[in-house]
């Protein structure tokens, strides 16, 4: 029986990743919070879900408490959050294009407000507002300008179960509507009257079904576990592709996690794969790191591309946190993009 | 940004004296059935007892000096308000460990007077039962008076919803009435 089931899984993951996209996945992949963005591709295989639910819905199947949280979570650039929303929606106007670039260093920005309730084998979330912005300004005589934005309103459930003892089985059912806008265009271009129309957005719903196998053997002081999770695999409202659509990612990863001293400390070695993705087998592994001691997780992430860090603190309904970013991501063949980001994270819980 | 900060903040120190989360206390499993068991359980909890407070005295001190320093040493004023009110839960969570470490696990004060008694292993083990059943009662009381607190609240603020003209404060009432059913649900469980 189990047999099966994993032969399925495997079968769905493999005939799922088949989507092409130029956006970079910071934008598409739609993974808020500051433990999913901090830790990358080894966020899968940590029973971690103090800012969101856990990466790998098979988590759940675990003894937990009940929890519910209401979140507020953004990075530097905040403050571009009325232009990074008009620019998603399709309400932009050359005046707003024009306070987006007047500071040439805003390169990348999000934001976002959720909702969650966990419990032991369900968990539902409603994240009615998240938008993500990239914009990048080339060749000062000529400027051409790049803006990668979308504004995200979900809902989601993950149920979860045993199949054996030591492994579990979880499914994530995600309704996303996005709004998006991808365009490559010259400064030039919003001042003529057809100008904006390069702007306009996107307009489209996902279901998306994210399945996850979750193997963790009891009885082992280092509590070895291997988590394999498809994301983004589903459904669009329309055939067409667009640029800005989530790409299904396959995560597989095996983690430790001891108690040392005081605390917990874990440490993963991810990798992942996804259609968009780069040639570079190396690129695809994401080392991931966290201790976690009383009302303090810290936690870190390294990739080719990628050197996170952060913590976090939670006490007494707060729920707080920092953490600092800093990525490369492919622009195009030519050039990569390089963006620091501090997040933030502001939560109650009840 | 501003405004959605200053609504969690108005709606959490509104609601969280009426709604605060009560500390259940971790009472024995089925798998427990006589007083030597019991006395078993209890050494282990007084043991994650100490280790727990320590924990948050260990990790609340870092917190608070994390964030004392990190506050001083940012211009980000959001970045300034996580840290400040880190370093408030930092001295909060070294004043939860010294409460620990000074008075024990929620058990404690029951489990030492059953010892300390004169009673039979037999008597001390019925007098736990009869204790056991009346806390898991009470907080099925508490759960039942907290949901139907969150449904009248939910309510009301739809009710205030209906009577206020301003779309963002009919707005605002109406996130805090689905918040109030949001929590609600959470205690139907």
């Amino acid at each position: 029986m189990s047999r099966k089931l994993i032969f399925l899984f495997i079968t769905f993951f493999i005939s799922s990743v088949s989507w092409a996209i130029k956006v970079p996945s910071s934008i598409t992949n739609g993974r808020n919070g500051l433990y999913r963005q901090t830790l990358g591709a080894a966020c899968f295989s940590f029973d971690l879900s103090s800012d969101a639910v856990p990466c790998n819905p098979a988590y759940l199947a675990k003894e937990r408490d009940p929890e519910f949280k209401i979140q507020l979570f953004g990075g530097n650039n905040i403050s571009y959050l009325p232009e990074a929303t008009e620019i998603s929606k399709g309400e932009a106007t050359p005046e707003t294009i024009r306070d987006l670039f007047k500071d040439s260093s805003i390169s990348e920005m999000q934001g976002a407000v959720s909702a969650y309730y966990v419990r032991e084998k369900f968990s539902i979330s409603y994240e009615p507002y998240a938008v993500r912005l990239q914009s990048t300004i080339r060749n000062s005589a000529l400027p051409e300008l790049t803006l990668f934005g979308v504004l995200d309103d979900s809902i989601s459930t993950q149920f979860a179960s045993y199949i054996t003892q030591d492994l579990y089985l979880g499914l994530t059912l995600r309704y996303l509507r996005r709004q998006s806008v991808a365009s490559r265009f010259f400064a030039t271009d919003i001042a003529i009257e057809k100008g904006m129309d390069t702007l306009n957005p996107e307009d489209k719903s996902y279901l998306l079904l994210e399945p996850g196998l979750l193997y963790s053997p009891e009885g082992f002081a280092w509590r070895p576990e291997a988590s394999l999770t498809l994301v983004n695999g589903g459904i669009h409202s329309t055939s067409d592709s667009t640029a800005t659509d989530p790409v299904p990612e396959v995560h597989f990863s095996v983690a430790v996690s001891p108690e040392v001293g005081l605390g917990r400390w874990g440490l993963s070695l991810g990798t992942q794969w996804s259609s968009a993705e780069t040639d570079d087998r190396l690129e695809m592994l994401t080392i991931g790191s966290y201790y976690e001691i009383g009302i303090l997780t810290v936690l870190g992430s390294l990739a080719t591309r990628t050197q996170n860090i952060g913590f976090n603190v939670r006490f007494n309904h707060l729920n707080l946190g920092l953490s600092f970013i800093n990525r490369q991501e492919k622009l195009d063949a030519f050039e990569d993009l390089k963006t620091h980001q501090v997040l933030l994270l502001l939560g109650v819980e009840i | 940004m501003k405004r959605i900060l200053v609504l969690l903040l108005v709606f959490l120190s509104s609601f969280q004296s009426a709604f605060a989360k009560t500390q259940t206390r971790p009472l024995p499993s089925e798998s427990v059935q006589s007083w030597a068991q019991y006395d078993e359980f209890m050494k282990n909890v007084e043991l994650d007892n100490r280790r727990m407070a320590w924990s948050y005295i260990l990790s609340g001190s870092l917190v608070t000096l994390g964030g004392l320093i990190g506050g001083n040493s940012s211009s980000d004023s959001a970045m300034q308000l996580v840290l400040g009110l880190s370093t408030t839960s930092g001295l909060a969570g070294i004043s939860y460990g010294l409460i620990r470490l000074n008075s024990g696990s929620e058990y404690s004060t029951l489990y030492e007077t059953l010892k300390r008694s004169s009673l039979s292993e037999t008597e001390r083990w019925s007098l736990l039962q009869d204790y056991i059943r009346m806390e898991r009662e009470k907080e099925d009381d508490r759960k039942r008076i907290k949901l139907i607190s969150h449904l009248v609240a939910a309510g009301l603020n739809m009710y205030s919803a209906a009577a206020v003209s301003d779309p963002n404060s009919k707005t605002v009432l109406h996130v805090f009435a689905a918040l109030n059913v949001a929590f609600a649900f959470s205690y139907s469980f």
